[in-house]
């Protein structure tokens, strides 16, 4: 009756393992090849709408069936719920928490995720000016977060979904350039964060 | 390395177990009581003279009583984490749940239990079994109540308390051949702990 998570080595699996292991909720891991395509295969199609990784299939939840879950920040939640941790019950907390995760899902990774895209570009014209404009952008998300760490010790108040939303793409701060000393609060979080053992199980997991 | 003794089939010995699986603390098991004997040797008895299971040994602190154990090793090892909260009032909470689950559901649950997992069908005393049966439903239904509006019975977070009570709501929601009265919130609560990897590898284990 275990958590299948399909995934591969991204940071948007990497939040889920992490998670799975904060929360102690036993997973099972299946590889999806997205270097070879697989994510594009029909069966898979039918709980990845999205043709992505990470999905997760619940063999019973909440109303005892099966249930499938795509989207990294749906599943966060989904699991939250499931466990009863990490996204607070308080009206307060728990919409920071969720303020955070949106942030999150909508700038803090498609936007580093274009950093990687255009950094391995050949074509230097094309290159330089999508570099520069997702760069920028990641940068500013940065600073946004430093400051946000700067009131708080993680990023809503106690470690919660929005946390290992936020660390799967920090994890990658070196490919999208950034050095963690120019931001000294997430320097701080960050360090915390991959001091936990269950955080360093749910990045040494393989996911391949 | 710590020491338990106790059969893994035991109530009182699998909350200790439960709980050294929570905090990753290593341990070494050894059977005694029931079929397996050890606790009325004179050895068993000068470390624990109240002859029962289970008895836990770090390095030479030699301690027994179940619930006291959980709170020892909380105090002991599980320092930066909600098991056993410093408030007084959230502490005072869990600690009314370690006592009531002795001075009240334990001594309701056992003749259900011992009647149903451990006594042959065609030796089971019927009518003692049914009023007992209701005896021990109308705890669970006080719980029940008491958990309309939370997630974890005490606090915000998962502690001690929800590892006394969920030992023995493992029991309850395993017997079988009785009809188990609806218990919504009760049910949402035990799904949450069910979930976790402690449970599920100590506390899950076919009852005997």
């Amino acid at each position: 009756m275990t958590i299948t998570l399909y995934a591969w080595n991204t940071p948007n699996a990497r939040k889920i393992s992490v998670a799975l292991e904060e929360m102690a909720v036993p997973y099972a891991v299946e590889p999806v090849d997205i270097t070879k395509g697989r994510q594009h295969e029909p069966e898979f199609l039918k709980i990845s709408p999205n043709n992505k990784i990470p999905v997760i299939v619940d063999p019973r939840s909440a109303d005892g069936k099966p249930i499938s879950v795509f989207e990294s920040g749906a599943i966060l939640l989904y699991l939250a719920e499931k466990s009863g941790q990490f996204l607070p019950t308080d009206v307060r907390k728990r919409t920071s928490v969720l303020e955070w995760l949106m942030w999150q899902v909508g700038g803090f990774g498609p936007m580093p995720g274009q950093v990687h895209h255009f950094f391995d570009l050949k074509n230097e014209v094309d290159r330089r000016y999508g570099l520069k404009r997702f760069s920028d952008e990641t940068r500013r998300l940065y600073g946004v977060l430093d400051l946000q760490l700067g009131r708080s010790e993680f990023i809503a108040g106690e470690l919660s979904i929005a946390d290992f939303a936020v660390l799967g793409w920090a994890w990658r701060h070196e490919r999208h350039q950034v050095n963690l000393r120019d931001f000294p609060q997430v320097d701080r979080w960050y360090s915390s964060l991959m001091a936990r053992p269950r955080v360093q199980r749910g990045f040494e997991i393989k996911l391949t | 390395m710590l020491t338990i003794w106790g059969r893994a089939n035991s109530v009182n010995v699998q909350k200790v177990l439960w709980l050294c699986e929570e905090l990753s603390l290593p341990f070494d098991r050894i059977d005694a009581g029931m079929q397996h004997g050890r606790n009325k040797d004179a050895d068993y008895l000068a470390m624990n003279p109240n002859g029962r299971v289970p008895t836990l040994i770090d390095k030479d602190f030699v301690l027994w009583e179940s619930n006291s154990i959980l709170r020892y090793l909380a105090l002991q090892y599980g320092g930066d984490t909600d098991l056993y909260a410093n408030s007084p009032p959230v502490r005072a909470s869990i600690d009314r749940w370690l006592d009531w689950t002795l001075s009240t559901l334990a001594p309701a649950e056992r003749t259900v239990f011992v009647a149903l997992v451990r006594t042959p069908a065609e030796q089971r005393d019927v009518a003692t079994l049914e009023a007992d049966f209701r005896s021990v439903g109308a705890h669970w239904a006080m719980l029940d109540k008491y958990l309309a509006s939370r997630r974890w019975i005490e606090g915000d977070h998962f502690s001690i308390g929800d590892i006394a009570l969920g030992t023995y709501a493992r029991r309850w929601f395993g017997l079988e051949g009785v009809e188990l009265p609806d218990l919504p919130a009760l049910a949402s609560w035990y799904e949450r702990i069910a979930v976790r990897a402690a449970f599920q590898r100590h506390i899950a284990v076919p009852l005997s």
